[in-house]
């Protein structure tokens, strides 16, 4: 796993679901059926976490499509997926996902 | 054999179940506690205006039902942890404590194997009803539904947000007209695909006294729903506010407080749609409710929902 934030790579939990209206998500944890709402910007990194895209392909992608800075857009990409992370609706390639059997 | 027919939401279903495993008091438990419009047309119990009474329901009986479920009743169901799992396109089977199920949602047939309790029973009832009525675009909400002038309107909030003190006052004041109150607790909603909007279906409880409160209040065809409130409790000193839910959050917000899913992904999924569907389908707001406000309840609803 490598230690530069650029290039961690995500990965949805397989068994999350979620669902997108008017550019905004909602996913629900696989574990509590608990729903969260993800704002635009939430929404576009979740729409790019296809288990490839490094954590700074997708800052690079958010700073053209809202005009942020590449570095905040880094930050705000590592800190918004380490959020996820804890929820377990997205897990870092090369770590394993907790148990999510229902 | 006896034959029962449980109804919720504008759905049917037909259980049967052999005489010799049935608890003493399973017709009756079924009608009181999983869907108050059940009825018997076995013969055993139908619901009265004051209560069950034996005899057999000529309206209902014969009709098709849209869903067939077998109960059977064992002795130990070895289901293991609530757990829910799809066994193909809306198939699944379920299972927890003494219940193991199997349902075919769009073969309308089912088996379910149960120890003689009532609440597992009780539990299994709603979760095939929730199922069922996820995959039309409805479900099982955590609300209190009332109905005035012919229009349902649905407050849903987590415990303690308010729910049954804001029914007992919309349907107490003096101003509060024909206002009655469906359920304080569970509300059956469902999409009206061919007319637009939402409807909601009465879930009659039964007080103490064995009378079904509000029997059939929202009619066997539902009452149309008006607006769907997510409910919050002000502020000290804060008066009654509002704001309107749109898109991901109204959806979210309807999702939320919908019970009795099961606990599978497909149908996590098919809850979420049949929450977008209920959010295009009916307005959903936020309602932050001050106490102070509650003898000009409807005042305030009305001037919310005219814009004023």
């Amino acid at each position: 796993m490598s230690s530069r934030a650029e290039d961690r790579v995500f990965a949805r939990a397989p068994e999350c679901a979620f669902r997108e209206i008017d550019g905004e998500a909602f996913i629900v944890s696989p574990k509590t059926g608990e729903a969260h709402l993800l704002n635009p910007t939430g929404s576009f990194i979740w729409s790019k976490l296809d288990g490839a895209a490094t954590a700074g392909m997708i800052a690079e992608a958010l700073a053209g499509e809202f005009d942020v800075g590449a570095e905040t857009a880094l930050a705000d990409v590592s800190e918004f997926l380490d959020e996820l992370g804890g929820l377990e609706l997205v897990a870092e390639i090369g770590q394993e996902f907790n148990d999510v059997s229902y | 054999m006896g034959i029962y027919v449980f109804e919720m939401g504008g759905l049917r279903v037909a259980a049967t179940a052999a005489s010799e495993g049935m608890p003493e008091r399973f017709g009756c438990l079924l009608v009181e506690s999983v869907c108050g419009g059940a009825v018997s047309v076995g013969g055993n119990v139908m619901p009265g205006k004051d209560g069950l009474r034996a005899g057999r329901d000529e309206s209902v009986g014969g009709a098709a039902a849209d869903f067939l479920l077998d109960i059977v009743f064992e002795d130990v169901v070895e289901g293991g942890g609530f757990r829910a799992r799809a066994t193909g396109a809306n198939c699944f089977e379920f299972g927890m404590r003494g219940v193991f199920c199997e349902i075919d949602l769009d073969g309308g047939r089912g088996l379910l194997r149960v120890v003689r309790d009532e609440s597992a029973v009780e539990y299994s009832m709603k979760l095939l009803f929730g199922a069922m009525l996820g995959i039309r675009g409805g479900g099982l909400m955590h609300a209190a539904a009332l109905a005035r002038d012919g229009k349902g309107r649905i407050f849903c909030g987590p415990p303690g947000a308010g729910k049954s003190t804001l029914a007992g006052i919309a349907s107490g004041g003096r101003e509060a007209g024909a206002a009655r109150t469906l359920n304080d607790e569970l509300a059956v909603v469902v999409a009206d695909k061919g007319n637009g909007g939402a409807r909601v279906y009465a879930l009659p409880e039964w007080a103490d006294g064995g009378t079904m409160r509000d029997a059939g209040a929202a009619g066997p065809s539902g009452v149309a729903v008006a607006a769907v409130y997510v409910l919050c409790q002000a502020g000290a000193g804060e008066a009654t506010a509002f704001e309107r839910l749109t898109g991901a959050e109204a959806a979210g917000a309807v999702f939320s407080n919908m019970r009795f899913a099961l606990p599978a992904p497909e149908a996590i999924r098919a809850g979420m749609e049949a929450a977008d569907v209920l959010r295009r389908s009916v307005a959903v707001s936020r309602m932050r409710f001050s106490l102070a406000d509650a003898p000009r309840f409807w005042e305030v609803v009305d001037e919310f929902e005219s814009g004023r």
